[in-house]
């Protein structure tokens, strides 16, 4: 569900690959290998969250540009990720306009 | 006519039988119904345009504003319930007659009210009147209360009934074993009760039981336990209690049970008694076993010739 | 023997997607009103039994709450209850979070605890109807009941139903004991008006 909403946010015309992880560890994973220039990523997940991946990134000096996608819209949690390095935080549901704004303004689109 | 003109809806909201009131972020009343009014004896006058709390200083203010900020922030009803706080103000009941309470008891809601544009406020208060539910519950707790107190006594004497007498002893015997404490058990019996019984009755037998158990009562400490052990038979449990300090108050119970007399259609009936006393000694280590050793102490006392007491010794 | 409630995968996805926002915004209320960080996990979607709702109830229980809620439809309507469970947690920690004044003993602390519910009761409720396009409207919280007496409450003759839909949401402070689980419960009757709610959110993606 929140894939589709995802996909659906996202411009047609963005011509990318898109991955998809179900949990913290195979986004990271996904990281790892390279498939995720752009990343958006949850803070509540399984196995490991949000903070975690982006603590990890950082460590292992991962070349990635991290959008968080969140539910959790506590102002201290949008402070918290932009300081672990994410470029930006959206609030959940997502505002499509708002998608946009930030891939344009990061120049991604 | 299609629509209450808003002079009409007015008047509703002032013939309502529930509290409503109408506040500012600053705790400032807009609106205050006549239900407050009457209720209060703050007329609306005197009251919108001034902060609540400077109306009703009794008030607890810091509360009240967290509580009011609430809803505000996080645009939900609040709640108060009676069970939690008896009243948000305190305002008489209106049972001048059966009375029983002090004050209304009241549950509150307080509920965000938007403008157009969908920001919040103003806060409305509604306020019921909840004294009789209130009431009502606090009867029902009373009977429970009293139904289990019921279940735990004897009901000629009013002392506590052997079940729970016995469930009394094995509390404390328990308690003593664990901090040490002296404990002191003393059972005693009236004597010839069968020909009081035989020559006056089974109702001035009941009379007699009556008041022995009603003398027992006003000769004990607060800290003693007494119940009715069997037909014409007493238990004392004595706590922090040597057997020396037992034998004080089993002399007490003889003179007292002694000095009581029953007139009866004309007649003076007499009682004495006959008393047993055990302690917690080391050997003991059962509460059934301080119960037979005050028996066998009861039991010397008898053939000794009754209206005595005596304390058990081992062996 | 009536139709075995069911949601599909992608409605269970769906609901799922929709309890977190609302998850989120409970979050925030509770952050906003006590001033710390509301530390949340990924709620839980389920069908729970009778048992199932005595055992994650009564383990570990210190207080639990209980709130109604409905659309106004009536009984086929949206509703249910939502059920709080409090965790061991200092009472007088929270009452300086909440501003309270007076000596924390039986009555003031179930007034904190209700207080509580309350807050997150009515965000979560309010985000997964404002989601749904629905309102739903909520009554006065009340105590269910103390420790062994939460379990006593919820006694087999007392829960006389076979499944309901089940939403459990986590909440704990970060760097204070305080913890609580949110128990959202609706029954068989509220599901096929659900389920059209939730296809009706899919069919827009």
């Amino acid at each position: 569900m929140a894939r589709k909403q995802l996909r659906k946010a996202l411009p047609a015309s963005w011509e990318v690959d898109v991955s998809f992880a179900t949990n913290g560890r195979e986004g990271l994973q996904a990281i790892r290998e390279g498939r995720g220039e752009v990343v958006f990523l949850d803070l509540t997940m399984p196995e490991m969250d949000g903070y975690e991946v982006l603590q990890k990134i950082r460590e292992e000096g991962l070349k990635c540009f991290v959008i968080v996608i969140s539910a959790d819209i506590q102002p201290e949690a949008h402070t918290r990720v932009m300081k672990e390095g994410a470029a930006a935080f959206i609030k959940k549901p997502i505002n499509g306009e708002k998608l946009m704004e930030v891939l344009r303004g990061y120049g991604l689109i | 006519m299609t629509e209450l003109s808003e002079a009409a809806l007015r008047d509703l909201v002032d013939r309502l039988d529930t509290g409503v009131f109408v506040l500012n972020r600053e705790l400032e009343v807009l609106f205050w119904n006549n239900f407050m009014a009457a209720n209060s004896g703050m007329p609306a006058i005197e009251i919108v345009g001034h902060r609540l709390t400077e109306r009703f200083p009794e008030l607890p203010e810091r509360w009240l504003r967290k509580k009011v900020e609430t809803v505000f922030v996080l645009r939900n009803r609040s709640f108060t319930a009676w069970e939690q706080r008896p009243y948000l103000l305190r305002f008489h009941h209106n049972r001048p007659v059966t009375g029983g309470v002090e004050h209304m008891y009241q549950n509150c809601t307080f509920s965000p009210c938007r403008n157009a544009e969908g920001e919040v406020e103003t806060v409305v208060v509604t306020l019921q009147d909840v004294t009789d539910l209130a009431m009502a519950h606090r009867a029902l707790e009373l009977a429970k209360e009293q139904l289990a107190q019921s279940s735990r006594l004897d009901g000629l004497t009013g002392l506590f009934n052997r079940g729970y007498w016995e469930h009394c002893l094995a509390g404390e015997f328990k308690r003593s074993l664990r901090s040490g404490a002296p404990l002191a058990l003393i059972i005693f019996d009236l004597d010839h009760f069968k020909v009081i019984n035989d020559t006056f009755g089974h109702l001035a037998g009941d009379e007699v039981l009556r008041g022995v158990g009603e003398r027992l009562r006003a000769i004990l400490r607060e800290t003693d336990i007494a119940g009715r052990y069997g037909g014409e038979e007493f238990g004392v449990i004595a706590t922090d209690c040597e057997v020396a300090g037992a034998c004080v108050l089993a002399e007490r119970i003889r003179a007292g049970m002694e000095a009581l007399s029953f007139a009866y259609e004309g007649q003076a009936i007499r009682v004495t008694v006959s008393l047993g006393i055990a302690g917690n000694d080391p050997a003991v280590d059962d509460y059934q076993k301080l119960i037979a050793g005050a028996d066998d102490a009861l039991y010397r006392s008898k053939r000794e010739g009754r209206n005595r007491f005596t304390a058990y010794h081992s062996g | 023997m009536n139709e075995p409630l069911q949601l599909s995968e992608d409605q269970c996805d769906c609901l799922q997607e929709i309890v977190n926002v609302a998850m989120g915004q409970a979050g925030d209320s509770l952050a906003r009103l006590l001033g710390v960080f509301v530390t949340l996990s990924v709620p839980k979607i389920g069908i729970l039994s009778p048992a199932d709702v005595r055992r994650l109830v009564g383990q570990g229980c210190v207080s639990a709450t209980r709130q109604a809620f409905q659309d106004g439809r009536g009984k086929d309507g949206l509703r249910g209850e939502a059920l709080i469970v409090f965790g061991d947690s200092s009472f007088r920690e929270l009452a300086d979070l909440l501003d309270y004044d007076e000596d924390m003993e039986g009555a003031a602390e179930h007034e904190l605890l209700l207080d509580i519910s309350n807050v997150l009761n009515g965000a979560c409720l309010t985000g997964i109807a404002d989601q749904l396009g629905e309102e739903l409207f909520y009554s006065a919280p009340s105590i269910l009941g103390e420790g062994k007496r939460v379990a006593a409450t919820l006694e087999q003759d007392r829960l006389q139903w076979e499944r309901a839909l089940s939403v459990q949401i986590n909440y704990r402070l970060e760097n204070r004991s305080f913890h609580c689980d949110l128990l959202l419960l609706m029954p068989d009757s509220a599901i096929s008006l659900l389920a059209g709610k939730l296809d009706q959110q899919l069919e827009d993606l």
